[in-house]
């Protein structure tokens, strides 16, 4: 009887992951393999390979470590890093207003928060590049004010795209870190204090390390996605700030090398889950003050 | 000199809650002091003045002889445990309670030392317990944990606000006692609140009993349950029954449809010829009619309920007057059916005046 039951709930719970799991496979899984069968040539070989006879090569790979590409891949990683830093050190303080000091106004504060992320990446990119142009309104103001005579070049270099980013990212960082600083109790921090801490140490012993669930989960959600950021410095960057992201997307649109577009993803992707892993190891061990 | 000297304490809280109207109190040193009222009266707000998270509108608080309205509450010396847990979630038992010796730049030795001398207070082996976190303690040791942490730091005060709240009715009594012996050990002023009367008696030294904002009585917990000064603390305190009527003579209450009542003359000082209500404890009426009882009436038995230890008796005595008798012979009881009529009789000097 009881078996006949257990068997029956598991069938069920079978039948409701059947879609998800189907989902996965279809649009995760499969793609990703045909990634690495593309990378290794064993899958849509080049002409070239063809011609040599090789069913499986590692070539694609070697070109994918090329310097030239291994320092983009460098530069888009740093540029990650930077936006991830730059949007913690933008961001908590605003997660912590909102939390602490928000009041009856959090749910409206965490709106306007999260209102650009309304407005796809793109037109984003747009109003960036109106507000710094040398037409644009920074540039406009400070010529009618006779602060300076000739527009300033703000776009088409790395302050842009490190702006850019910026102001992409910023609602990813703040959102996970105003959700974990909400959930601390200010009794907690309020106990610190009776005992012989004063403000700073408070929110150095006991806010700071409540909030770090917040605070690896929007490293993360910037990051990774900062560091495949393609649209921002295609938009706002120069000749010079090339990421990964553009690389392989010129690698597969442009040069239209399949092969090594793949190569390339799976260097960037290896290099990321590494980093990613080497990160959640060390943030997790618990701080021991 | 009292330990903490509170004067004339207003607090109004955003929004316009009044939420203490001019509280005064002396809490002396070594002293078991218990803040005793409903919910919503101010108790947590007095305690959080007095350690100063929150500031007074007006007034002032001493602690010590020495004015400390400025002095921020990591340098007042006082310790409190908060309502509800308010332990460190990221720590370890050991962490959380050597925050404040930590905080103080104490050498770790002595750390190590005054943990686990404090832990053993608590009746929490320090094998066992210190390297746990708050998740794998049970309410009460997590109670136990937040105590200790508090305690160590040797405050000249330490406030417990409503500490043994979220306990099971068992380990709180068991706690109750401990604490109680744990104050006498340490020798530290408490100041200690509470809604529930039982444990504000069987812990305190002098117990302040609070309503709406204001301490209506202070008093050591016979003095407050004998001679209540007012109807709310009469109420609140036990139960009580309450005759309303008229002080005719040094001696003599009346009260509407009843014969004369008598009271202890000591008992009328002032009152003579005002309205006021006569109290008498549901402990102190007996369904018998003893002689050396000054009043004795018959009544009928309107309800009945059995409570373990005592019954609960309804016994109506004429104009719809229902007084509560408390019977602690389980062979009366027996003989007793709802309509029956009684005798009902009390001392004199057992009942007291409460002014309208
Ligand atoms: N931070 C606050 N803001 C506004 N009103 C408050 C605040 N804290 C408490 N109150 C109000 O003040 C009154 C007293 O509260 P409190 O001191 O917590 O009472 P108790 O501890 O006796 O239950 C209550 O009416 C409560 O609603
Ligand atoms: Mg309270």
């Amino acid at each position: 009887m009881t078996s006949m039951k257990h068997q029956r709930k598991t069938g069920l719970i079978l039948l409701l992951l059947l879609p998800p799991l189907l989902f996965y496979i279809l649009f995760f899984l499969v793609p990703f393999f045909t990634v690495v069968g593309v990378s290794v040539g064993i899958i849509l070989p080049s002409e070239a390979q063809r011609a040599r006879g090789e069913f499986f090569t590692l070539r694609y790979f070697q070109d994918a470590l090329d310097p030239v590409f291994l320092r983009i891949l460098g530069r888009s990683l740093a540029y990650a890093l930077a936006t991830t830093v730059g949007c913690i050190l933008l961001g908590f303080p605003v997660a912590y207003f909102i939390a602490f000091r928000g009041g009856r106004y959090k749910n409206f504060l965490i709106l306007l928060v999260i209102l650009p992320l309304w407005v796809t990446f793109v037109l984003r990119a747009y109003a960036v590049l109106s507000l710094l142009g040398p037409e644009g309104v920074v540039n406009s103001i400070l010529i009618n004010l006779g602060v300076i005579q000739q527009p300033l070049f703000l776009i088409y270099n790395e302050f842009a795209v490190m702006l850019g980013m910026l102001y992409g990212y910023l609602p990813f960082m703040i959102l996970p870190l105003y959700a974990s600083l909400e959930k601390i109790s200010k009794t907690v921090i309020e106990a610190a204090k009776t005992l012989g801490a004063n403000s700073f140490t408070a929110f150095l012993r006991i806010t700071l390390p409540l909030s770090k669930p917040g605070l690896i989960a929007g490293t993360l959600l910037t990051f990774i996605p900062a560091a495949g950021e393609f649209v921002i410095p295609s938009f706002l960057g120069g000749p010079s700030e090339v990421f990964v992201g553009t690389m392989i997307y010129s690698a597969f649109i442009s040069a239209r090398n399949w092969n090594w577009g793949s190569a390339l993803s799976l260097v960037y992707i290896a290099l990321v889950l590494v980093g990613i892993t080497l990160y959640l190891k060390y943030s997790r061990e618990e701080l021991t003050i | 000199m009292a330990e903490v000297e509170i004067r004339n304490v207003k607090k109004i809280y955003e929004g316009g809650v009044e939420a203490l109207r001019g509280v005064s109190l002396a809490i002396e040193k070594n002293e078991f002091f218990s803040l005793l009222g409903p919910s919503g009266c101010g108790k947590t707000t007095l305690l959080r003045i007095i350690a100063g998270l929150e500031q007074q509108d007006e007034g002032e608080v001493l602690i010590g002889g020495r004015n400390v309205d400025n002095v921020p509450p990591h340098k007042r010396g006082v310790g409190l445990v908060f309502q509800g847990t308010a332990i460190f979630p990221h720590m370890t038992v050991y962490d959380n309670i050597s925050f404040g010796l930590r905080m103080r730049k104490y050498p770790r030795q002595e750390i190590r030392e005054r943990v686990r001398n404090v832990l053993e207070l608590m009746n929490m082996p320090f094998e066992k317990y210190a390297w746990k976190k708050s998740h794998q303690l049970s309410g009460g040791e997590r109670q136990r944990v937040e105590i200790a942490r508090s305690l160590v730091i040797e405050p000249k005060v330490l406030l417990l606000d409503e500490p043994l709240g979220p306990l099971d009715l068992k380990i709180r009594q068991k706690m109750q006692l401990e604490l109680k012996r744990l104050q006498k050990k340490v020798g530290t002023t408490f100041i200690y609140v509470t809604h529930d009367q039982t444990e504000a008696f069987a812990m305190s030294d002098r117990i302040a009993v609070m309503e709406k904002g204001a301490v209506i009585q202070v008093g050591a917990p016979e003095e407050i349950y004998r001679r209540p000064l007012s109807r709310f603390v009469a109420d609140f305190i036990g139960e009580t029954n309450l005759i309303e009527g008229r002080v005719e003579e040094q001696n003599v209450f009346a009260a509407d449809g009843l014969p004369l009542i008598r009271i202890a003359p000591e008992a009328a000082d002032g009152l003579v010829g005002k309205h006021a209500y006569l109290a008498i404890r549901p402990e102190r009426i007996y369904l018998s009619d003893s002689i050396d009882k000054e009043n004795r009436f018959t009544g009928t038995v309107v309800d009945k309920t059995y409570m373990g230890p005592y019954a609960m008796l309804k016994v109506e005595i004429g104009n719809n007057l229902v007084l509560t008798v408390h019977v602690h012979e389980p062979e009366i009881l027996q003989n007793l059916n709802l309509g029956d009529r009684v005798p009902v009789c009390w001392k004199a000097s057992d009942s007291y005046l409460i002014e309208r």
